[in-house]
Protein backbone atom coordinates (compact mmCIF):
# COMPACT_ATOMS: atom_id res chain seq x y z
CA UNK A 1 0.00 0.00 0.00
CA UNK A 2 0.98 3.88 -0.94
CA UNK A 3 0.59 6.60 1.86
CA UNK A 4 -2.73 6.59 2.82
CA UNK A 5 -4.49 9.27 2.31
CA UNK A 6 -7.59 10.99 4.76
CA UNK A 7 -9.67 13.89 4.95
CA UNK A 8 -7.38 15.55 7.52
CA UNK A 9 -4.65 15.75 4.86
CA UNK A 10 -7.00 17.62 2.42
CA UNK A 11 -5.95 21.12 3.01
CA UNK A 12 -2.07 19.97 3.27
CA UNK A 13 -2.85 18.06 -0.39
CA UNK A 14 -4.56 21.03 -1.85
CA UNK A 15 -1.68 23.60 -0.85
CA UNK A 16 0.89 21.50 -2.78
CA UNK A 17 -1.52 21.64 -6.31
CA UNK A 18 -2.29 25.31 -8.38
CA UNK A 19 -4.57 27.68 -6.55
CA UNK A 20 -7.97 26.66 -7.45
CA UNK A 21 -8.91 29.71 -10.18
CA UNK A 22 -11.15 32.11 -8.17
CA UNK A 23 -13.20 32.33 -11.20
CA UNK A 24 -15.15 29.29 -11.34
CA UNK A 25 -16.58 30.16 -8.25
CA UNK A 26 -17.16 33.51 -9.30
CA UNK A 27 -19.01 32.07 -12.22
CA UNK A 28 -20.77 29.16 -9.81
CA UNK A 29 -22.25 32.28 -7.63
CA UNK A 30 -23.49 33.92 -11.02
CA UNK A 31 -25.22 30.43 -12.38
CA UNK A 32 -27.18 30.09 -9.01
CA UNK A 33 -28.38 33.92 -8.14
CA UNK A 34 -29.52 34.20 -11.38
CA UNK A 35 -27.50 36.94 -12.29
CA UNK A 36 -25.62 36.01 -15.15
CA UNK A 37 -25.00 38.74 -17.66
CA UNK A 38 -22.24 39.83 -20.17
CA UNK A 39 -21.86 42.55 -17.90
CA UNK A 40 -20.90 40.09 -14.86
CA UNK A 41 -18.71 37.83 -17.09
CA UNK A 42 -16.43 40.47 -18.18
CA UNK A 43 -15.56 41.16 -14.89
CA UNK A 44 -15.21 37.92 -14.18
CA UNK A 45 -12.79 37.21 -17.41
CA UNK A 46 -11.28 41.10 -16.95
CA UNK A 47 -8.76 39.54 -13.88
CA UNK A 48 -7.25 36.87 -16.08
CA UNK A 49 -5.11 37.68 -19.11
CA UNK A 50 -5.39 34.59 -20.70
CA UNK A 51 -9.18 34.44 -20.73
CA UNK A 52 -9.23 38.28 -21.89
CA UNK A 53 -7.36 37.15 -24.86
CA UNK A 54 -9.39 34.07 -25.81
CA UNK A 55 -12.83 36.13 -25.81
CA UNK A 56 -10.78 39.05 -27.96
CA UNK A 57 -9.93 36.19 -30.24
CA UNK A 58 -13.05 34.58 -30.79
CA UNK A 59 -14.88 37.87 -30.66
CA UNK A 60 -12.15 38.88 -33.78
CA UNK A 61 -12.84 35.65 -35.69
CA UNK A 62 -16.27 36.54 -36.27
CA UNK A 63 -15.15 40.40 -36.95
CA UNK A 64 -13.08 39.04 -39.88
CA UNK A 65 -15.77 36.77 -41.17
CA UNK A 66 -17.88 40.18 -41.68
CA UNK A 67 -14.69 42.10 -42.59
CA UNK A 68 -15.17 44.04 -39.97
CA UNK A 69 -11.56 45.59 -38.27
CA UNK A 70 -10.26 43.69 -34.80
CA UNK A 71 -11.50 45.04 -31.45
CA UNK A 72 -9.72 45.38 -28.45
CA UNK A 73 -12.87 46.36 -26.18
CA UNK A 74 -13.30 43.15 -24.32
CA UNK A 75 -17.25 43.47 -23.62
CA UNK A 76 -17.84 44.66 -26.72
CA UNK A 77 -15.89 40.85 -27.68
CA UNK A 78 -17.83 39.63 -25.04
CA UNK A 79 -21.29 41.04 -26.59
CA UNK A 80 -20.54 39.63 -29.88
CA UNK A 81 -19.92 35.82 -28.48
CA UNK A 82 -22.14 36.11 -26.37
CA UNK A 83 -22.46 34.13 -22.36
CA UNK A 84 -22.81 30.65 -23.51
CA UNK A 85 -18.76 30.57 -25.39
CA UNK A 86 -18.21 33.38 -22.40
CA UNK A 87 -19.00 30.97 -19.95
CA UNK A 88 -17.43 28.21 -21.43
CA UNK A 89 -14.04 30.17 -22.19
CA UNK A 90 -13.39 31.14 -18.27
CA UNK A 91 -14.31 27.82 -17.34
CA UNK A 92 -11.64 25.96 -19.65
CA UNK A 93 -8.80 28.09 -19.59
CA UNK A 94 -10.00 28.84 -15.45
CA UNK A 95 -9.30 25.25 -14.86
CA UNK A 96 -6.51 24.46 -17.53
CA UNK A 97 -4.02 25.05 -15.14
CA UNK A 98 -4.88 23.49 -12.15
CA UNK A 99 -5.58 20.03 -14.31
CA UNK A 100 -3.11 20.26 -16.46
CA UNK A 101 0.18 21.37 -14.30
CA UNK A 102 -1.89 19.58 -10.83
CA UNK A 103 -1.23 16.32 -13.03
CA UNK A 104 1.49 17.01 -14.91
CA UNK A 105 -0.19 14.60 -17.95
CA UNK A 106 -2.40 16.17 -21.09
CA UNK A 107 -4.76 12.97 -21.09
CA UNK A 108 -5.93 13.84 -17.95
CA UNK A 109 -7.11 17.64 -19.06
CA UNK A 110 -7.86 16.15 -22.49
CA UNK A 111 -10.42 13.51 -20.91
CA UNK A 112 -11.76 16.30 -18.15
CA UNK A 113 -12.42 18.42 -21.01
CA UNK A 114 -14.43 15.49 -22.73
CA UNK A 115 -16.30 14.61 -20.09
CA UNK A 116 -17.53 18.19 -19.46
CA UNK A 117 -18.74 18.28 -23.43
CA UNK A 118 -20.32 15.06 -23.42
CA UNK A 119 -22.04 16.44 -19.86
CA UNK A 120 -23.07 19.76 -21.19
CA UNK A 121 -24.33 17.99 -24.23
CA UNK A 122 -26.52 15.70 -22.58
CA UNK A 123 -27.69 18.02 -20.68
CA UNK A 124 -29.21 20.08 -23.23
CA UNK A 125 -31.40 16.41 -23.97
CA UNK A 126 -32.81 16.50 -20.39
CA UNK A 127 -34.86 18.72 -18.95
CA UNK A 128 -34.36 20.61 -15.49
CA UNK A 129 -30.53 20.12 -15.90
CA UNK A 130 -28.18 23.44 -16.03
CA UNK A 131 -26.37 22.48 -19.29
CA UNK A 132 -23.49 25.49 -17.56
CA UNK A 133 -23.33 23.01 -14.24
CA UNK A 134 -22.88 20.16 -15.91
CA UNK A 135 -20.03 21.40 -17.84
CA UNK A 136 -18.16 22.62 -14.85
CA UNK A 137 -19.27 19.16 -12.91
CA UNK A 138 -17.56 17.39 -15.86
CA UNK A 139 -14.75 18.91 -16.56
CA UNK A 140 -13.87 18.33 -12.45
CA UNK A 141 -15.44 15.06 -12.33
CA UNK A 142 -12.07 14.07 -11.60
CA UNK A 143 -9.95 16.18 -9.25
CA UNK A 144 -10.11 13.66 -6.92
CA UNK A 145 -6.71 12.05 -8.85
CA UNK A 146 -4.75 15.04 -8.36
CA UNK A 147 -4.33 14.12 -4.87
CA UNK A 148 -2.49 10.88 -6.09
CA UNK A 149 -0.47 12.92 -8.47
CA UNK A 150 0.69 14.87 -5.44
CA UNK A 151 0.85 11.82 -2.87
CA UNK A 152 2.61 9.05 -5.39
CA UNK A 153 2.24 10.06 -8.72
CA UNK A 154 4.19 6.26 -9.78
CA UNK A 155 1.66 4.22 -7.73
CA UNK A 156 -0.64 5.45 -9.33
CA UNK A 157 0.19 5.29 -12.72
CA UNK A 158 0.89 1.33 -12.12
CA UNK A 159 -2.47 1.41 -10.87
CA UNK A 160 -4.00 2.94 -14.03
CA UNK A 161 -2.43 0.58 -16.10
CA UNK A 162 -3.13 -2.34 -14.40
CA UNK A 163 -6.93 -0.97 -14.31
CA UNK A 164 -6.91 -1.23 -18.11
CA UNK A 165 -6.44 -4.84 -17.93
CA UNK A 166 -8.96 -5.56 -15.12
CA UNK A 167 -11.08 -2.50 -14.85
CA UNK A 168 -10.71 -2.28 -11.44
CA UNK A 169 -9.32 1.28 -10.68
CA UNK A 170 -11.54 2.29 -7.83
CA UNK A 171 -10.71 -0.81 -6.14
CA UNK A 172 -7.02 -0.97 -6.89
CA UNK A 173 -7.17 3.20 -5.91
CA UNK A 174 -8.96 2.23 -2.42
CA UNK A 175 -6.38 -0.29 -1.45
CA UNK A 176 -3.06 1.39 -2.52
CA UNK A 177 -4.56 4.95 -0.92
CA UNK A 178 -7.27 4.12 1.42
CA UNK A 179 -9.69 6.53 -0.91
CA UNK A 180 -10.47 6.26 -4.56
CA UNK A 181 -10.18 8.94 -6.58
CA UNK A 182 -14.61 9.86 -5.95
CA UNK A 183 -14.77 9.87 -2.47
CA UNK A 184 -10.56 12.14 -2.32
CA UNK A 185 -12.62 14.49 -5.76
CA UNK A 186 -15.65 15.07 -3.71
CA UNK A 187 -13.10 16.14 -0.39
CA UNK A 188 -10.98 18.36 -2.31
CA UNK A 189 -13.94 19.69 -4.09
CA UNK A 190 -15.74 21.04 -0.73
CA UNK A 191 -11.79 22.31 0.41
CA UNK A 192 -12.37 24.40 -2.19
CA UNK A 193 -16.22 24.89 -1.29
CA UNK A 194 -17.64 23.95 -4.52
CA UNK A 195 -21.50 23.43 -4.34
CA UNK A 196 -22.94 20.09 -3.13
CA UNK A 197 -24.63 19.44 -6.34
CA UNK A 198 -20.81 19.52 -7.73
CA UNK A 199 -19.80 16.97 -4.81
CA UNK A 200 -22.19 15.00 -5.74
CA UNK A 201 -21.85 14.41 -9.46
CA UNK A 202 -18.11 14.04 -8.70
CA UNK A 203 -18.82 11.36 -5.70
CA UNK A 204 -20.94 9.10 -7.92
CA UNK A 205 -19.18 9.15 -11.40
CA UNK A 206 -18.40 6.17 -11.96
CA UNK A 207 -21.30 4.55 -9.60
CA UNK A 208 -22.89 1.30 -11.12
CA UNK A 209 -26.04 1.19 -9.11
CA UNK A 210 -28.02 2.95 -6.17
CA UNK A 211 -30.80 5.51 -6.74
CA UNK A 212 -30.31 8.89 -8.16
CA UNK A 213 -30.87 11.80 -5.89
CA UNK A 214 -30.64 14.17 -9.08
CA UNK A 215 -30.10 14.38 -12.57
CA UNK A 216 -26.56 16.07 -12.92
CA UNK A 217 -25.20 12.82 -10.62
CA UNK A 218 -26.94 10.85 -13.72
CA UNK A 219 -25.81 12.90 -16.63
CA UNK A 220 -22.03 13.38 -15.39
CA UNK A 221 -22.03 9.17 -14.82
CA UNK A 222 -23.12 8.69 -17.99
CA UNK A 223 -20.53 11.00 -19.59
CA UNK A 224 -17.54 8.97 -17.79
CA UNK A 225 -18.78 6.39 -20.13
CA UNK A 226 -19.76 8.07 -23.24
CA UNK A 227 -16.53 9.56 -23.74
CA UNK A 228 -14.96 6.26 -23.61
CA UNK A 229 -17.06 5.13 -25.84
CA UNK A 230 -16.62 8.14 -28.16
CA UNK A 231 -13.11 7.27 -27.74
CA UNK A 232 -12.12 11.56 -27.07
CA UNK A 233 -9.48 11.49 -26.22
CA UNK A 234 -8.08 8.09 -27.94
CA UNK A 235 -6.08 6.33 -25.29
CA UNK A 236 -6.02 2.26 -24.58
CA UNK A 237 -7.70 3.44 -20.71
CA UNK A 238 -10.92 3.98 -23.04
CA UNK A 239 -13.08 0.58 -22.06
CA UNK A 240 -16.49 0.27 -22.00
CA UNK A 241 -17.62 -3.21 -19.67
CA UNK A 242 -20.61 -2.18 -18.04
CA UNK A 243 -23.37 0.91 -18.49
CA UNK A 244 -25.02 2.32 -15.90
CA UNK A 245 -28.39 1.85 -17.46
CA UNK A 246 -30.28 3.57 -14.28
CA UNK A 247 -28.76 6.32 -15.33
CA UNK A 248 -29.94 6.63 -19.16
CA UNK A 249 -33.89 5.52 -17.89
CA UNK A 250 -33.45 8.16 -15.14
CA UNK A 251 -32.64 10.66 -17.72
CA UNK A 252 -35.45 9.43 -19.76
CA UNK A 253 -33.05 8.81 -22.90
CA UNK A 254 -32.69 5.55 -24.66
CA UNK A 255 -30.33 4.82 -27.83
CA UNK A 256 -33.31 4.72 -30.63
CA UNK A 257 -33.99 8.60 -29.93
CA UNK A 258 -32.76 10.37 -33.08
CA UNK A 259 -31.02 12.76 -30.43
CA UNK A 260 -28.70 10.43 -29.41
CA UNK A 261 -26.83 9.73 -33.16
CA UNK A 262 -26.38 13.58 -32.86
CA UNK A 263 -25.16 13.46 -29.29
CA UNK A 264 -21.92 10.94 -30.89
CA UNK A 265 -21.72 13.96 -34.07
CA UNK A 266 -21.06 16.94 -31.50
CA UNK A 267 -19.51 15.53 -29.00
CA UNK A 268 -16.80 14.14 -31.36
CA UNK A 269 -16.82 17.44 -33.42
CA UNK A 270 -16.39 19.85 -30.43
CA UNK A 271 -14.03 17.63 -28.58
CA UNK A 272 -11.81 17.75 -31.87
CA UNK A 273 -12.17 21.66 -31.86
CA UNK A 274 -11.30 22.47 -28.22
CA UNK A 275 -8.37 19.90 -28.51
CA UNK A 276 -6.69 21.99 -31.24
CA UNK B 1 -8.37 -7.72 -39.55
CA UNK B 2 -11.94 -8.50 -39.02
CA UNK B 3 -14.15 -6.85 -41.77
CA UNK B 4 -17.01 -4.26 -40.59
CA UNK B 5 -20.32 -6.12 -41.91
CA UNK B 6 -21.86 -5.16 -45.09
CA UNK B 7 -24.83 -3.08 -43.13
CA UNK B 8 -22.33 -1.15 -40.90
CA UNK B 9 -20.53 0.34 -43.97
CA UNK B 10 -23.73 0.87 -45.97
CA UNK B 11 -25.29 2.89 -42.97
CA UNK B 12 -21.88 4.58 -42.27
CA UNK B 13 -21.89 5.46 -46.12
CA UNK B 14 -25.21 7.15 -46.12
CA UNK B 15 -24.24 9.66 -43.33
CA UNK B 16 -23.32 12.69 -45.25
CA UNK B 17 -23.12 15.27 -43.11
CA UNK B 18 -20.54 16.58 -40.69
CA UNK B 19 -20.73 18.32 -37.62
CA UNK B 20 -18.24 21.45 -37.47
CA UNK B 21 -18.28 23.81 -34.49
CA UNK B 22 -19.27 27.29 -34.86
CA UNK B 23 -15.85 28.19 -35.39
CA UNK B 24 -15.23 26.13 -38.17
CA UNK B 25 -17.90 27.27 -40.23
CA UNK B 26 -17.50 29.63 -43.18
CA UNK B 27 -20.10 31.18 -45.82
CA UNK B 28 -20.97 29.28 -48.28
CA UNK B 29 -21.18 26.01 -46.15
CA UNK B 30 -24.80 24.43 -46.77
CA UNK B 31 -26.54 22.60 -44.00
CA UNK B 32 -27.76 19.16 -43.81
CA UNK B 33 -29.79 19.86 -40.83
CA UNK B 34 -32.38 22.15 -39.65
CA UNK B 35 -30.83 24.76 -36.65
CA UNK B 36 -33.68 25.99 -34.28
CA UNK B 37 -33.29 28.23 -31.32
CA UNK B 38 -35.79 28.87 -28.63
CA UNK B 39 -35.19 31.22 -25.97
CA UNK B 40 -37.51 31.05 -23.14
CA UNK B 41 -40.35 29.73 -25.14
CA UNK B 42 -39.83 31.65 -28.23
CA UNK B 43 -38.51 31.04 -31.62
CA UNK B 44 -35.17 32.83 -32.10
CA UNK B 45 -34.06 31.09 -35.56
CA UNK B 46 -34.82 28.90 -37.59
CA UNK B 47 -32.82 27.64 -40.27
CA UNK B 48 -33.88 25.01 -42.34
CA UNK B 49 -32.27 22.10 -44.09
CA UNK B 50 -29.84 23.49 -47.28
CA UNK B 51 -29.81 26.65 -46.33
CA UNK B 52 -26.62 28.43 -47.47
CA UNK B 53 -24.40 30.19 -44.65
CA UNK B 54 -23.20 33.94 -44.84
CA UNK B 55 -21.60 35.17 -42.60
CA UNK B 56 -24.48 37.21 -40.86
CA UNK B 57 -25.72 33.64 -40.27
CA UNK B 58 -22.82 32.53 -38.69
CA UNK B 59 -22.30 35.44 -36.16
CA UNK B 60 -25.87 35.68 -35.05
CA UNK B 61 -25.48 31.13 -34.20
CA UNK B 62 -22.43 32.27 -32.52
CA UNK B 63 -23.83 34.84 -30.64
CA UNK B 64 -26.71 32.39 -29.90
CA UNK B 65 -24.67 30.50 -28.42
CA UNK B 66 -25.01 27.31 -30.81
CA UNK B 67 -22.06 25.09 -30.61
CA UNK B 68 -22.12 23.16 -33.72
CA UNK B 69 -24.60 22.07 -36.95
CA UNK B 70 -24.19 19.42 -39.11
CA UNK B 71 -23.47 20.55 -42.49
CA UNK B 72 -23.75 18.65 -45.81
CA UNK B 73 -20.54 16.89 -47.49
CA UNK B 74 -20.61 14.40 -50.12
CA UNK B 75 -20.81 10.92 -49.43
CA UNK B 76 -17.76 8.84 -49.03
CA UNK B 77 -16.47 6.83 -51.96
CA UNK B 78 -16.66 3.20 -51.34
CA UNK B 79 -12.96 2.85 -52.22
CA UNK B 80 -10.77 0.64 -50.21
CA UNK B 81 -9.59 3.30 -48.50
CA UNK B 82 -12.74 3.91 -47.22
CA UNK B 83 -13.76 0.27 -46.36
CA UNK B 84 -10.23 0.36 -44.30
CA UNK B 85 -11.45 3.13 -42.53
CA UNK B 86 -14.36 1.24 -41.44
CA UNK B 87 -13.03 -1.84 -40.87
CA UNK B 88 -10.16 -0.43 -38.46
CA UNK B 89 -13.22 1.61 -37.09
CA UNK B 90 -15.13 -1.70 -36.33
CA UNK B 91 -11.94 -3.24 -34.79
CA UNK B 92 -11.27 -0.30 -32.04
CA UNK B 93 -15.33 -0.54 -31.30
CA UNK B 94 -14.59 -4.17 -30.25
CA UNK B 95 -11.69 -3.50 -28.30
CA UNK B 96 -13.36 -0.61 -26.44
CA UNK B 97 -16.41 -2.27 -25.82
CA UNK B 98 -15.95 -6.19 -25.73
CA UNK B 99 -14.67 -7.91 -22.65
CA UNK B 100 -12.56 -10.92 -23.68
CA UNK B 101 -14.32 -13.53 -22.15
CA UNK B 102 -17.91 -12.64 -22.29
CA UNK B 103 -18.47 -10.40 -25.47
CA UNK B 104 -20.23 -6.87 -24.91
CA UNK B 105 -22.17 -6.43 -21.77
CA UNK B 106 -26.20 -5.82 -23.01
CA UNK B 107 -26.42 -2.81 -21.39
CA UNK B 108 -23.68 -1.34 -24.03
CA UNK B 109 -24.56 -3.59 -26.97
CA UNK B 110 -27.34 -0.64 -28.31
CA UNK B 111 -24.75 2.18 -27.74
CA UNK B 112 -21.81 -0.38 -29.81
CA UNK B 113 -24.33 -0.73 -32.69
CA UNK B 114 -24.89 3.18 -32.87
CA UNK B 115 -21.58 4.11 -33.14
CA UNK B 116 -20.79 1.01 -35.39
CA UNK B 117 -23.38 2.34 -37.41
CA UNK B 118 -22.32 5.46 -37.47
CA UNK B 119 -19.26 4.86 -39.11
CA UNK B 120 -15.59 6.66 -38.96
CA UNK B 121 -15.43 10.42 -38.19
CA UNK B 122 -16.04 12.03 -41.76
Amino acid sequence: MSQAITAAQIPAIAERLPPFPRVVPELLDSLQSDTLSVDNLVRIARNDSVIAAAILSGANGLRRLRAQPDTADLFAAASLIGTNKLKQIIVKLGLNKLLSEGSGQAFFYEHSLAVAIVAQELAQLVPGVSADEAYIAGILHDIGQLAYFVVDAEAHRQIRQQAIGDGKLLALEAAAFGLDHCALGALLGSHWQLPPVILQAIQRHHDTGGEWTNKLQAVVNLAETLTRAFDIPMSPHNRVLSLNAAALDYLGLNWAMPEMADLIGRCRARFAYAGN
Amino acid sequence: MEQPSKEGVTQAALSNQRWLTVEQLVPGMVLARPVVVAARGVLAMKLGEGCELTASLISQMYARGIECVAIAIPPPEEDAAWLARCAAHAERLKLIFADGQSGIHPDCQPLYDLLLAQGPQR
